[in-house]
């Protein structure tokens, strides 16, 4: 299988702090991956290189194996990020849109789809994600989880070849995180590949194929769920499986 | 009061109000236009474009509007820039009216949260698309009660054009009043029509505000 992500020893650093210290990892077409580990471990900034959001120092990116410079220049990472949705913590919904619009905007503003074809693309995908009866509201007219349903739907109107999702779910009142969860191991049954950096670790288990274990900017271990949930290898991996799983 | 010199004169005054008007929303529109352009230089990652917007904005706001008129109509034609004194007005109160409107728009824009700026990059728009397509949009709101403050302040700024004799409200008042003596009545009467003039930006102001709520919970 062809590797759509490739980061090979990739340092990002913000002044004098190093947040992701060489850090090497491939993602296949198809897989998915989730990224876990305790708060600071650099997975946010992990995910953030991947479509350029934030600039790596050292290393090297490829997406679907062309290489991305991360001075690259605008135009070259706006390309990158057609191919590559990102999914955020807080939804950033545009307040002045509705969920529609939203969905719309990308299709419409840089893919310059027609509307009549970029408002039914639009369409299908809020009816996909539940969401298809409210698609004339505004994000504030929303919950949560629905917010963060149209914002799936968002990045899936460019058709990308892969998803990001960063702490998708955190966000969420508990009684909202299962719709979105839902979406998301939907997506994954179509095997859409996926990068999900999370906290849901039954999320994790169930629906990754990898495991990738992060700590202090390093990835110190990379295993199927199986195998890292029952045998981790690493002592901080260890101890993380130990403080989230007290009943297993 | 003399409310017969009041009726007399009523005409005249309303006739230099509309010339006022004129002043006010042509300055405006430039100086909104010239305002929005120095506020992208302001916020520009290139610190030499930065810094001349800010330099601007420091020489323009830190002198007072009267020196400026009087520099635009008596000095540039000692450098060889002539203009008509309707002209010499519009581009003095453009000018200074621009240099308050681009802190306000740069405010405005801080506003936007950066979530919603990566949002757009994450679906590959390019720097301009997120600037139109977001950016702009969601400044309107926060940018607007300062905005229609500004404006009202430029509405009576065009009061100081009546030094280089264009005929507005208050060079009209001034005309009449020297004539007739009558001080309290006329610029009583203009007073109230700038205070006509301003109340009609106040209710824009309302108007807009409830127009614009759609991101708040309905």
């Amino acid at each position: 299988m062809t590797s759509i992500i490739e980061l090979d020893r990739i340092e990002k650093r913000y002044g004098h702090t190093t947040v992701l210290k060489g850090v090497s990892l491939e993602v296949a077409e198809g897989e998915i991956v989730a990224v876990i580990g305790p708060s600071g471990a650099g997975k946010s900034s992990l995910l953030r290189v991947v479509n350029q959001l934030e600039r790596h120092q050292a290393g090297v990116l490829r997406i679907a194996g062309v290489e991305v410079e991360p001075d690259g220049g605008s135009a070259v990472h706006a390309l990158l990020r057609r191919q590559v949705g990102m999914v955020f913590q807080s939804f950033n919904l545009w307040p002045h849109m509705s969920a529609l619009h939203n969905v719309m905007e990308g299709p419409r503003t840089v893919l310059r789809l027609p509307r009549a074809q970029a408002q039914e693309r639009a369409d299908a995908l809020l009816e996909r994600v539940g969401l298809g009866a409210h698609r004339n509201k505004y994000p504030s007219q929303l919950s949560g989880g629905q917010q963060q349903r149209v914002a799936i739907a968002r990045a899936l109107a460019m058709q990308p070849r892969v998803m990001l999702f960063d702490e998708a779910t955190s966000a969420l009142d508990p009684a909202l995180v299962k719709d979105v969860l839902d979406v998301m191991t939907a997506l994954a049954a179509d095997r859409m590949t996926m990068l999900v950096v999370t906290h849901e670790m039954r999320f994790a288990r169930e629906v990754a194929d990898r495991i990738v274990f992060m700590a202090a900017g390093e990835i110190l271990e990379d295993a199927p769920p199986r195998t890292f949930f029952s045998n981790p290898r690493h002592p901080l991996a260890q101890q993380f499986v130990a403080s989230i799983s007290p009943h297993s | 009061m003399d409310f017969q010199i009041i009726v007399t004169y009523l005409p005249f005054l309303l006739k230099a109000a509309g010339m006022t008007v004129v002043l006010s929303v042509l300055s405006l529109a430039f100086g909104m236009a010239i305002g929005l352009g120095l506020t992208f230089l302001r916020m520009s990652p290139n610190r030499f474009l930065s810094r001349l917007a800010w330099t601007y904005v420091w020489l323009v706001r830190g002198t007072p509007m009267l020196m400026q008129v009087f520099a635009i109509y008596y000095w540039l034609p000692t450098i060889g820039i002539l203009m008509p004194p309707f002209l010499a007005a519009i581009v003095a109160l453009s000018i200074n009216a621009s240099a308050y409107y681009v802190d306000i728009f740069r405010a405005a824009i801080l506003t936007v949260p950066s979530g919603l700026v990566e949002a757009g990059q994450a679906i590959g728009m390019r720097p301009w698309q997120v600037t139109w397509r977001i950016v702009l949009p969601l400044a309107v709101r926060p940018a607007l009660p300062p905005s229609i403050g500004q404006a009202i302040n430029a509405v009576k700024n065009t009061s100081l054009v009546s030094v280089i004799s264009v005929q507005e409200l208050t060079a009209t008042s001034q005309a009449i009043y020297s004539s007739t003596y009558k001080i309290a009545e006329i610029l009583g009467t203009a007073s109230l029509i700038y205070l006509t003039i301003t109340t009609v930006l106040a209710l824009l102001q309302t108007w807009l505000e409830k127009r614009l709520g759609y991101y708040t919970v309905r």
